[in-house]
């Protein structure tokens, strides 16, 4: 019996037609869908953590699509908040950028606040949201009261961070000790790239 | 390299690259028996004189489609292990514009260059050799360019999906590309028989 192309079509039609009415298709068995895999490699790998410092310089480059989230509450943003950032709840975030957003974001709060954040706006589909590492908390300390290392930093980097936290108000201080920044500021990732998942790329 | 399903996620790399080797085989042999591993045939289709390309690329996808939707409606796929390309719109706008030049030029895509260079073409050695000379060339370019990274993540969107995108249940997508293959299969036919 030879099948012909047009049997193949009707075929074809028959279970596309069939499809349009079979409902979804099954959830996976129990496995973790892919985009939470790569959300925990993400994690693994703390992609979505930003420093300070490279907030800062972030901040200072202006960047078109960035945009600072401070997840607090109203009387603590009003008492100090990181320059050019927006007050919202998280719930907010997550209702106003849907999925597919352009904007890269980056969400602050008090401590772990923000990294909790970032889990659930990688969930919903946010790929360029990141994390200030810390907190308001660590902004203070790393921009706006930093001690830099005069032993381990080199005159340069030290200079560089210096100027950084008087863009900012800050009063950088040189010393030594547990606290003192010693790790050179570096570059923040790109803004606009997305974070945690390595690019796939299809292949013909 | 990745396939597209990560049937090996939680196995061996070996058990990886075997599968890799034994679905590119599979692939090259149908191409081959195609006809597409001629230059000729390839070219035909920019010039609306022979469709062949148009149908067995949409035979491929129609099938696939299928297949992976009701594997999966039956409980036999877990779709959630089917990897995603990223969508970048620009850089694969700008990509795709490149890759059409070079395959009208050559004659050849990449797929049908190895198959052409299997069978000991020269011209299909040079295609798989420009080939690897992109790809070694766009990776360098990435690694140490930052204006590379940043033109390659314009416009991108992350893994997007047709019914993710269009707001419609995967099988109503099923559907309508189900039934966009069957209108373009009926055209190509008659541009064909048109040209001869």
């Amino acid at each position: 019996m030879t099948v012909s192309p047009r049997d193949l079509g009707a075929a074809a039609l028959i279970l596309g037609a069939l499809a349009a009415v079979a409902g979804e298709p099954a959830a996976s068995s129990g496995a973790l869908g892919r985009g939470v895999r790569d959300l925990a490699a993400g994690v693994e790998q703390r992609a979505g953590e930003v420093s300070p410092l490279q907030l800062a310089l972030w901040i200072r480059d202006r960047p078109a699509g960035l945009r600072i989230v401070d997840l607090r509450s109203a009387q603590e943003f009003l008492e100090g908040h990181i320059p050019t950032a927006e007050r919202r709840t998280l719930r907010e975030e997550l209702d106003v950028a849907g999925a597919g957003s352009d904007d890269t974001v980056v969400v602050y709060g008090a401590e772990s606040v923000g990294a909790e954040a970032w889990v659930l706006l990688r969930l919903a589909g946010r790929s360029r949201s990141y994390f200030l590492s810390g907190g308001m908390a660590a902004w203070e300390a790393g921009v706006l009261h930093p001690v830099l290392s005069r032993q381990r930093l080199s005159p340069g980097e030290l200079r560089r961070m210096a100027d950084l936290s008087r863009y900012f108000g800050g009063a950088p201080r040189i010393g030594e000790g547990p606290e003192a920044i010693s790790a050179p500021l570096g570059q923040p990732p790109t803004v606009g790239a997305s974070p945690a998942a390595p690019r796939r790329r299809a292949e013909c | 390299m990745s396939a597209p399903i990560a049937f090996t996620a939680d196995g061996p790399l070996w058990a990886s690259l075997l599968g890799a080797v034994v679905i590119g085989l599979a692939f090259g042999a149908v191409l081959e028996s195609a006809g597409l591993a001629s230059a000729r045939k390839l070219v035909g289709q920019f010039y609306l004189t022979d469709l062949t390309v148009l149908k067995t690329m949409f035979s491929a996808i129609v099938t696939a489609l299928l297949g992976l939707f009701w594997l999966s409606r039956l409980g036999l796929l877990d779709l959630s292990r089917l990897a995603v390309p990223d969508t970048a719109i620009w850089p694969q706008a700008v990509g795709g514009c490149i890759f059409g030049l070079g395959f009208a030029v050559a004659g050849l895509c990449p797929g049908t260059s190895c198959v052409a260079a299997a069978s000991g073409r020269v011209d299909g050695l040079l295609v798989v050799a420009g080939v690897f000379a992109g790809v070694l060339g766009t990776g360098l370019a990435d690694a140490e360019s930052r204006w590379f990274q940043w033109f390659y993540a314009l416009g991108d969107r992350g893994a997007l999906t047709l019914p993710a995108l269009l707001h419609l249940p995967s099988g109503v997508v099923v559907f309508g590309v189900v039934a966009m293959a069957l209108a373009a299969f009926q055209v190509a036919e008659r541009v064909e028989r048109r040209s001869r």
